[in-house]
């Protein structure tokens, strides 16, 4: 028997894993594990501007061998995936049903889950912000450097980030600036203090992704495939964590299972997967849920004696801004860059966390301009003469909103014809006063980007999934259900073996991503768990 | 409102498919006439492509009035 059953094999199974792993205890980790490959080896090691002017082969990994790259209706989550990083979605698309009427949120049974996609950047939250998750903000803080050096993150020093969100930590050297973006920090340096008046704060952006080589992973080359290939590994992928430990002997990955539900006994915790069309049964002495905000709900209660199979939900609101950078215009910007956000800012109460918005600067070249196209009513030629012109200027601004638990924020388990996995339909509408905070920080955001040269071109709502942050389904605090809830240790409540180790457990959400802290949370879980067993030498 | 003149599904393919054939990689690079070269542009294809689209899309739904449709 092993002493740790992991489920999931994202970035806080990964990490919940790496810990457990190095604390001496046996840990095999059950996950359905689908990957790509094939798709992701056919993508060059070379710049992308090389690759666009000679590659004959590059319609295969731009826009997939079915056009499956070529947006065929609206906005939807998960769209801005491209074709060799879909398999993220593809088998909980089937597997996993979800019933809504305006909530469709990405779920992901692959190799590293949601994490294969991750945007990968990373932010520290304070203790205020820890203790209202329901956090504990000095293990947290403790579990933080466990985390950087897991996975190999370039951070800015803290005056380049006003101390909001990086914070108490060191990480690899920033990586550069692209152009646009150079051009926007420099708008706002000539007025910090001003800037900061209004509420306003920008900086680098810290990020899973290498400066310099890092276990056994190069250093980012600068040639902006990074929303494509992984042929240097320099962006952080809960994969390469998963590659390492199967190298240990007190660990194995057991792909192929879909988890459906578990059950204790006396001494040990049981996991009932679906494997090749047949239910197998595992067991350990500890079980650890890191299947993602959703997917852990659903299993737990799928699994639980409960009178009442509902729960809540947290979801960031997420917008984000087209803006076209004047100072940019018509001047060339170098390809040398890679894809991720460029720059961080936080807007609103900087103080007070729930009245702030958070936002991080794509520049956007390595998307190719049809998807622009598509989305301006011109006639095509006019649509691409318009994008060529600026390519280079636009300025993409992601803004995310932090979200707190309410009595329409619910989640349900429900019986499924389509799949051994039960439905869950989820019924998600914000409050008036929440939605009015919103717009009050949209209008003030929409000014700033004004002062420092970006014209809004459009606001585009993907959805209320759209974020992709999910958290809240089993929190320490449950409104909705007070008796599905987890312990502060990450115990699920009304079990013994069973704990949670993903941001299931988080009361509240702030607006910078959760990634990075759900990972060191996870580590920390671990710490509870190895506790509670005893570690071995 | 302004969605009915959007590029149609096919006009995208299209496009997507002229995008990555190295062949025509000129058609599809940024264009860096300077601020007010690049403004210019904007202007007069934001403009007359609008005007175009809005032709086309009438005409196109103008057209599908005479259409006999057949439902089986």
């Amino acid at each position: 028997m092993d002493d740790v059953l992991v489920v999931g094999s994202g970035p806080t199974g990964a990490m919940a894993a790496e810990e457990l792993v190095a604390r001496g205890l046996r840990v095999a980790m059950i996950d359905y594990g689908e990957d790509d490959p094939v798709l992701r080896a056919r993508v060059p090691d070379l710049p992308f501007s090389e690759l666009r002017r000679k590659d004959p082969a590059q319609r295969g990994y731009f826009l997939g061998d079915q056009l499956e790259g070529v947006p065929r209706s609206g906005t939807r989550v998960g769209a801005q995936l491209t074709p060799p990083r879909q398999f993220v979605s593809r088998a909980a698309e089937c597997l996993l049903p979800v019933q809504s009427a305006d909530f469709h949120p990405m779920q992901s049974l692959a190799l590293g889950g949601l994490g294969a996609a991750w945007g990968t950047a990373c932010f520290t939250y304070s203790a205020k912000e820890c203790a209202r998750a329901g956090l504990d903000p000095v293990a947290i803080a403790a579990s933080y450097p466990d985390v950087v050096r897991g996975a190999g993150i370039s951070g800015p020093k803290q005056d380049q980030c006003a101390d909001l969100w990086w914070s108490g930590v060191t990480g690899q050297l920033p990586l550069d600036l692209d152009t646009n973006a150079g051009s926007i920090l420099d708008a706002y340096q000539r007025d910090v203090a001003g800037w900061l008046r209004r509420g306003f704060a920008l900086g680098r952006v810290p990020l899973a992704i290498n400066s310099v080589p890092h276990q056994g992973r190069d250093a980012n080359p600068y040639f902006d495939t990074d929303f494509y290939g992984e042929a240097r590994q320099s962006a952080y992928r809960p994969r390469y964590t998963v590659e390492r430990l199967k190298r240990a002997a007190n660990f194995r990955y057991i792909p192929d299972c879909l988890a459906l539900s578990f059950r204790e006994d006396a001494g040990s915790a049981e996991l009932t997967c679906l494997r090749g069309g047949e239910r197998v049964v595992f067991r350990g002495r500890r079980l650890l849920l890191c299947a993602g905000a959703l997917g852990s709900a659903r299993l737990a209660l799928a699994s639980l004696p409960l009178a009442d199979r509902v729960t809540g939900l947290l979801c960031s609101p997420y917008v984000y801004y087209p803006t076209l950078n004047l100072r940019m215009l018509g001047r060339p910007a170098a390809d040398r860059r890679h894809s991720m956000a460029q720059l961080m800012a936080i807007f609103g109460g900087l103080e007070t966390p729930e009245r702030t918005c958070a936002m991080q600067l794509y520049s956007y070249r390595s998307l190719l301009l049809f998807k622009l196209v598509k989305e301006m009513p011109l006639a095509p030629w006019a649509g691409m003469l318009m994008a060529r012109a600026m390519a280079d200027a636009l300025a993409i601004f992601g803004v995310f909103f932090p979200d707190e638990a309410g009595p329409g924020k619910t989640l349900r388990l429900g019986a499924s014809t389509a799949s051994a996995a039960p439905a869950i339909h989820i019924a998600y509408n914000p409050t008036s006063a929440q939605a009015a905070i919103q717009r009050t920080l949209e209008a003030g955001l929409r000014r700033c980007f004004l002062r420092l040269g970006c014209v809004p071109l459009d606001r585009v709502d993907p959805g209320k999934a759209g974020s992709i942050h999910y958290a809240g389904t089993i929190p320490r605090k449950n409104a909705v259900n007070p008796r599905f809830h987890t312990l502060a240790d990450g115990r699920l409540g009304g079990c013994e073996r069973v704990f949670v180790g993903d941001s299931s457990s988080w009361n509240w959400l702030p607006c910078k991503g959760p990634t990075f802290t759900a990972m060191a949370a996870a580590r920390v879980v671990a710490g509870h768990i190895a506790a509670s067993i005893g570690e071995r030498p | 409102m302004l969605q009915f003149l959007k590029p149609t599904d096919a006009a995208v393919e299209l496009l997507a498919l002229a995008e990555t054939d190295p062949k025509q990689a000129e058609r599809f690079r940024p264009l860096r006439w300077g601020f007010l070269g690049n403004l210019g542009l904007i202007v007069f294809s934001g403009s007359l492509g609008f005007c175009h689209a809005l032709l086309t899309a009438s005409w196109r739904r103008f057209t599908a009035l005479f259409v006999k449709r057949h439902d089986g």
